[in-house]
């Protein structure tokens, strides 16, 4: 006797694990794990104080949705396309980055990809938070004529941002008389 | 790097008696008496007692490291024991009264800690108000270029797997110039 086709519909007995059960089997959406993930860390680190919880999420409001999406998915440790996940779904069988040849990651794409137009961006990223920084020093802080030396990019790139090198900052380089007077420079 | 004098406060453009006042963008430091605040404007181009950095001796010098790091959200840990291997012997090696390392750590996704980011800008002499709004700033900077790599990589590995595949059947109607 044959059997009858399973019914197109049915009941879920509730909404968490069978749920859950259900849309992992049918579109592998990974079975998150509801106490340890990324934002339960999250959230430590804001209740016990070392995240600032006000500005961390401002840009819940403050920026547009499809970057919301993407910062929200990177806390909560869904950052599709990475090749975990490529992995997880057996769309492939190596975790190495299509890019560099090392392991694939939500923070390798954001800081740590060799490519070299990633890694471009990043040294950009970096140095432009290292201007605004300095501007900031220099332009209202009380230190900021005491400055002696830089390294956050050309004066070029300084000047794109109305930043001059102060005149006592007078190269990347530490000034020698702030070494011992014997002190040889290695290079 | 900042080298700042040993009496100097990092402060608000306090004055000491007898110590510095620095005056804030102007590029010297001042020389205070006892009673008189910052001289004016106009005599400060002229004044004799200015002094520059370079012009303190070993034991007037403090002097501060800044460095600045991008670091996994959840796990500041690595990259600040990272920074303070990185600078431990510059450090030791400077001549000054003291070397203070600052170390200001901002989340890859835009997270701003309290004492990893916020504590080191308030050391370097910013007020509460101007720390708020640098913080603020830094944290809208840092979530648009997370997602503007995640952008960048997305396209840029689409491209390298279109470019693995096969050549779709138009593309082999018309056969590659031989010359």
């Amino acid at each position: 006797m044959a059997h009858s086709p399973p019914p197109r519909l049915w009941y879920l007995p509730n909404h968490r694990d069978a749920l859950q059960a259900h849309m992992h089997f049918l579109h592998k959406l990974e079975n998150a794990k509801t106490e340890a993930n990324c934002h339960a860390y999250y959230q430590t680190l804001i209740k016990n104080g070392t995240a600032n919880g006000a500005t961390s999420i401002a840009y819940l409001t403050s920026s547009y949705v499809k970057t919301r999406c993407i910062i929200t998915s990177h806390r909560t440790g869904t950052l599709y396309k990475n090749q975990k996940h490529v992995v997880l779904f057996k769309l492939s069988t190596s975790q190495t980055c299509p890019l560099c040849p090392q392991v694939d990651s939500a923070l390798h794409i954001l800081s740590g990809c060799q490519h070299t137009q990633i890694r471009n961006m990043i040294t950009e990223r970096h140095n432009l938070a290292c201007r605004m920084i300095f501007k900031a020093i220099s332009k209202t802080g009380s230190l900021g004529s005491c400055v002696v030396s830089i390294d956050i990019s050309s004066n070029e790139r300084m000047a794109m941002q109305n930043l001059q090198i102060p005149e006592t900052a007078e190269s990347r380089i530490v000034p020698k008389w702030l070494f011992p007077p014997r002190f040889e420079d290695p290079r | 790097m900042l080298v700042t004098p040993i009496a100097a406060k990092a402060q608000k453009q306090q004055t000491n008696v007898g110590g510095w006042v620095l005056q804030s963008g102007r590029g010297q430091l001042w020389e205070t008496g006892s009673t008189s605040a910052a001289p004016p404007a106009t005599s400060r181009a002229t004044n004799p007692r200015q002094h520059r950095p370079n012009d303190l001796s070993k034991p007037q010098r403090d002097i501060h490291l800044v460095e600045t790091k991008y670091c996994e959200d959840t796990r500041p840990q690595n990259q600040l024991n990272a920074a303070k291997e990185q600078h431990k012997d510059l450090c030791n090696i400077l001549q000054g009264a003291s070397v203070t390392l600052h170390i200001l750590l901002l989340g890859v996704g835009g997270t701003i800690y309290n004492i990893h980011t916020l504590k080191p800008f308030k050391e370097l002499g910013l007020d509460s108000q101007r720390v708020r709004k640098l913080a603020s700033k830094l944290h809208v900077y840092s979530v648009n270029f997370a997602a503007k790599l995640v952008h960048t990589r997305r396209a840029l590995s689409s491209t390298i797997i279109n470019s693995h595949q096969e050549p779709v059947s138009g593309q082999a109607c018309n056969p590659l110039d031989p010359h």
